[in-house]
């Protein structure tokens, strides 16, 4: 979609226009979604958290002040929607019951399945060093932000995401993946 | 570890139909509630209303301020011109009142009751003399003559009552003296004329700047 279609196709979602929000929840949602998941290994948790951002995305879309920066806006919404649900529900196992869990490898080699194994690798952190690294590596935050967010110092923040990238070096490692730097 | 992160990056999850009917419903909801309650739609109307109030409040109080002080202003201008009136109203009455008492007064007496000593009812007479120093006086007298006896009586001298009955000391009639020898008065004819004079032994009253005997040629008034 060239800039003058995508830039028409948010005016007219700004209005309210069902169609063309239809149009931007099938352009964009898969990458709202792809946000979302990071944060959820239940797909019925993924899927509630999805809709609930892309329900705000679509109502807020006329705070957007600068349309070259929509993916960072939508991926700082999605993300906090997805933490938002995680705190309300606290699903999920903690750091300390899951540190000891193994990973269960799953030896397909095709590239769907590399997908999978490493969304499977992310999943099997503990939530404190996957929230940690999904904010800062992923979705762009600072550690300020990353700390506000979920609560922690900044230097929690530091001390978790190279944790949580050792951590996911060596299941990465045992998975079969090479060269993890 | 960095293709790890650009793919997570850029990892897009399909979506589904049941998932676009959910987000539907929620922004029909939406719509349905922001047009049937265009007011209390918002999570926020609280605050609008609580200013609306406060507006409505203080547009009251300062309609009800500006017509007290309206009202007393005119209040207070409409107690001046009913104070002004009313002292109008009081000096007219007085003047009619005066004027009223005036009028009554004169329908009832044929003349104002102004009092003299020569209206009691007796003969007394006035006479005026001029004593030495220039002062005019007025002596009330009267003088009755009978045919085996006759009586004076000095009533007034000026404003002073004196009352003082005269004895004659002939049989003439033609002097006349008090009891205590006070007042002496003497009638006398030379040709056509007659004259009195009043002799006083002492001043009849306080006031006076003569002492001393005193002869008092009187000349009757009318």
């Amino acid at each position: 979609m060239d800039h003058n279609k995508a830039k028409n196709l948010l005016e007219k979602c700004k209005m309210g226009d069902r169609k063309s929000q239809r149009k931007f929840f099938e352009q964009y949602g898969p990458f709202v979604k792809g946000v979302v998941s990071k944060y959820f290994s239940d797909p019925g948790q993924i899927e509630d958290s999805f809709i609930k951002a892309m329900y705000k995305i679509l109502i807020k879309l006329d705070t957007l002040e600068n349309e070259a920066t929509l993916f960072a806006w939508m991926r700082r919404i999605a993300a906090n929607e997805a933490l938002m649900d995680i705190r309300k529900s606290k699903s999920r196992p903690n750091a300390e019951s899951i540190s000891e869990r193994e990973f269960e490898l799953k030896t397909t080699p095709t590239q769907s399945l590399d997908m999978e194994l490493i969304l499977q690798a992310l999943e099997s952190l503990p939530e404190g060093y996957r929230n940690v690294f999904n904010l800062y590596e992923i979705d762009g935050f600072k550690h300020r932000e990353v700390a506000d967010i979920l609560g922690i110092s900044i230097n929690t923040s530091k001390s978790q995401l190279i944790m949580a990238k050792k951590r996911l070096r060596s299941i990465l490692e045992k998975l079969g993946f090479t060269g993890m730097n | 570890m960095k293709e790890i992160i650009y793919f997570l990056k850029n990892l897009k999850s399909p979506v589904r139909e049941k998932e676009w009917q959910k987000i539907e419903q929620m922004l029909d909801k939406k719509e349905e509630n922001v047009g049937n309650k265009p007011f209390l739609g918002g999570r926020n109307w609280v605050w609008p209303a609580v200013a609306a109030t406060l507006l409505l409040l203080v547009g009251f109080g300062t309609m009800f301020l500006w017509n007290f002080e309206t009202n007393f202003g005119n209040f207070a201008l409409m107690n001046q011109q009913e104070q002004m009136e009313v002292e109008l109203d009081a000096d007219e009455y007085n003047h009619l009142t005066h004027r009223e008492f005036l009028v009554g007064k004169a329908r009832t007496q044929a003349k104002p009751a102004v009092v003299t000593p020569s209206s009691d009812g007796s003969n007394v007479v006035p006479y005026r003399t001029t004593l030495p120093n220039g002062e005019n006086w007025l002596v009330y007298l009267s003088v009755m003559h009978m045919e085996e006896n006759c009586t004076a009586n000095l009533a007034y001298i000026n404003d002073k009552a004196l009352g003082v009955n005269l004895v004659p000391r002939n049989k003439e009639c033609s002097e006349f003296q008090s009891e205590n020898e006070a007042f002496q008065l003497q009638m006398t004819s030379s040709g056509q004329t007659d004259a009195m004079t009043l002799v006083l032994q002492d001043l009849p009253y306080r006031g006076s700047s003569t002492n001393g005997k005193l002869s008092l040629e009187l000349k009757a008034v009318y």
